[in-house]
């Protein structure tokens, strides 16, 4: 160890960079990329302060004030029952997000340990594994995940469980797929060589070398949820009054189309921070996935 | 005849795949519904235990779980999805499939035309930038896949409501009509503008590689005119991964047809689904996704048929 830096230091050769501060060097210089994670950051904090700062209640009725336009006591309006918009807009976005950050961790638990086991056993396990997600592959998405709303009843938090937990397919294929051609390399074999355990050579071993994609899939599960979650919001499941969610808000603003301001602005938020999501996702994978 | 021989035995060995998964995803989802505390009938009014012991025997649940099963199978064999729970009296195959203008018509109607918008224009777009690369016409194909794969129909759908039926009044708001072009053009616009970018883009990137491989190469040594190259050579490998794409995305519009019903208040499976979904009609919840299911494992035997006819691979 002291002897490579000492030769290193004499030879004045730049100390190689670790994978991920390479990949986070070229993140950083995708401006697009960069601009939309400081906006989804930006967002994501607005959604924790401006609930707890705010005069307004989200779910405090005024019917004094009910349908005012945008102005400057309400940056947003009301809504028909005389609530701040602007409030209850950032306590959906904070819903919205905590739903899809939650599902997004258990996708990422499934999906990885389901897709590394089955790539780094192989044969009858691995085929019997695949032959599973086929099966859940068959069944469309939306209909599952409203069979288990109604199943698991109002109890949100469960149902994104649940719904998650029928979300990993897309992960636990190409974790598969990735665990396959690593399972072929040098440092794997030294491992299975060293008499290393199956269990600790994917936790190990496997596992850690999978995290690039893994990044890369973990910021595209978000926005899907997002999606998802106002879709499922649409159809009167999920997140319930007075609590709301930018699927909840855009629903009643498409219902109520006079007031121009209770559709416009919670679609506004949405469309902003999926189109922030797909350019962060397209920067993570050219910045991890360099082909 | 070898190549009707070898047509059989492949899809004799697709079907051999597709019926097992069909009865994989009835015993999941069946036994998912059954393994729910309770009965579909608590909780609504006290109902005497007589009367609620009648109701259980006429819908067959006071029978052990794998009796129910096995005649829920043997039901859907027939084709019949069984009684609803909620709407007394009715049989879901009589919601899903109405004598009226309603349920699955209405989906499968949105589905189709949004399929005959998406496929051919998504494929001559994409084809049209591949070949005319980094033009004004290519970069907008990239954008509007970006956007549009982005933002989903649930957000341009009521945004392009407001635009075109409350702003410049052009068009009727939601509703069904009579199925006229009117009341169908914005819903099918929303859906085909969600899936043909896609669809597009995917060509793109397919035909760029193709015209970049080796055999394309070959054949402009060989003098041929541009247009014998893509014709005669470039376009049936192009639309290999366009066809691999159409499997999901079907699903994916059948999906988007039903979201779009919501969007337009249109009278398809969508409501029905809610409706169930709402009045925790299980039956009815366990019907629409197994028939949903079908859709989707018919649909990919089809596009297996058709990829068969484009891959000279499979055929080995």
């Amino acid at each position: 160890m002291v002897f490579s830096k000492r030769i290193k230091e004499t030879l004045g050769v730049p100390k190689a960079k670790g994978f991920w501060q390479n990949a986070f060097r070229r993140f950083s210089h995708n401006k697009l990329a960069m601009v939309s994670l400081i906006i989804i950051l930006l967002l994501a904090l607005l959604c924790v302060i401006v609930p707890m700062l705010s005069q307004y209640s989200y779910s405090q009725p005024d019917f004094t004030g009910s349908l005012q336009t945008p102005n400057l006591k309400h940056l947003f309006g009301t809504d028909g029952l005389g609530r701040d918009l602007y409030v209850r807009s950032f306590i959906g976005g904070r819903i919205t997000f905590e739903i899809a950050f939650a599902a997004t961790v258990v996708v990422l638990l499934i999906g990885v340990l389901y897709g590394s086991i089955a790539g780094f056993m192989g044969g009858k396990i691995d085929s019997l594994m695949m032959r599973f997600v086929d099966v859940l592959y068959g069944v469309p998405f939306l209909f599952f995940s409203i069979l288990l709303l109604t199943l698991f009843g109002q109890s949100l938090m469960l149902s994104f469980v649940a719904i998650a937990a029928i979300s990993w397919l897309d992960m636990s294929r190409v974790v598969r797929g990735q665990t396959l051609s690593l399972k072929q390399k040098e440092f794997v074999e030294a491992a299975v060589i060293a008499g290393v355990g199956k269990w600790k050579i994917i936790i190990r071993h496997i596992i850690p070398n999978l995290m690039g994609v893994v990044v890369v899939y973990a910021a595209l599960v978000v926005p899907n949820m997002i999606v998802l979650s106002a879709v499922l919001s649409f159809f009167g499941l999920g997140v319930m009054e007075p609590m709301t969610s930018w699927g909840l808000l855009i629903s009643d603003g498409s219902q109520n189309m006079d007031s121009w301001w209770l559709l416009l602005f919670p679609a506004m938020l949405m469309t902003i921070t999926l189109l922030a999501f797909a350019f962060v996702v397209n920067g993570l994978r050219d910045a991890l996935d360099p082909r | 005849m070898d190549e009707y021989r070898q047509m059989m035995k492949f899809l004799i060995r697709r079907l051999l795949v597709a019926i097992p998964t069909m009865f994989c995803i009835v015993l999941l989802v069946f036994s998912l519904v059954h393994a729910t505390p309770g009965n579909p009938f608590q909780g609504e009014k006290a109902l005497s235990p007589e009367v609620m012991k009648q109701l259980l025997h006429q819908y067959r649940l006071d029978l052990p779980v794998w009796q129910q099963f096995y005649l829920y199978i043997v039901d859907l064999l027939h084709g019949n999805f069984g009684p609803s729970y909620k709407f007394i009296g009715q049989s879901i195959n009589g919601l899903i499939f109405p004598d009226y203008m309603g349920g699955f018509w209405v989906t499968m109607r949105l589905a189709i035309y949004a399929m005959i918008f998406t496929v051919p224009l998504g494929i001559l777009f994409g084809c049209y930038a591949g070949l005319y690369r980094n033009t004004w016409f290519d970069r907008l194909v990239v954008m509007l896949n970006m956007f549009f794969s982005a933002v989903p129909t649930i957000v341009t759908g009521p945004l392009a409501v407001f635009l075109f039926a409350v702003i410049l009044h052009l068009l009727p708001a939601s509703g069904w009509g009579d199925g006229d072009f009117k009341h169908l053009f914005l819903p099918v616009t929303i859906l085909t503008l969600a899936y043909m970018p896609t669809v597009a883009f995917v060509t793109r990137g397919s035909i760029i590689d193709v015209l970049n491989s080796n055999f394309i190469r070959t054949a402009r040594a060989k003098g041929l005119p541009t247009r014998a190259i893509i014709f005669k050579h470039a376009i049936r490998p192009t639309l290999i991964p366009v066809v691999s794409l159409l499997g999901p995305m079907f699903a994916g519009v059948l999906v988007g047809a039903i979201v779009t019903e919501q969007v337009f208040a249109l009278p398809g499976l969508g409501i029905l689904t809610t409706n169930g979904a709402t009045n925790r009609d299980y039956n009815l919840v366990l019907g629409i996704t197994i028939f949903g299911s079908f859709l989707t494992i018919a649909f990919n035997f089809f596009v297996d048929i058709l990829y068969f006819f484009l891959d000279p691979k499979i055929k080995q």
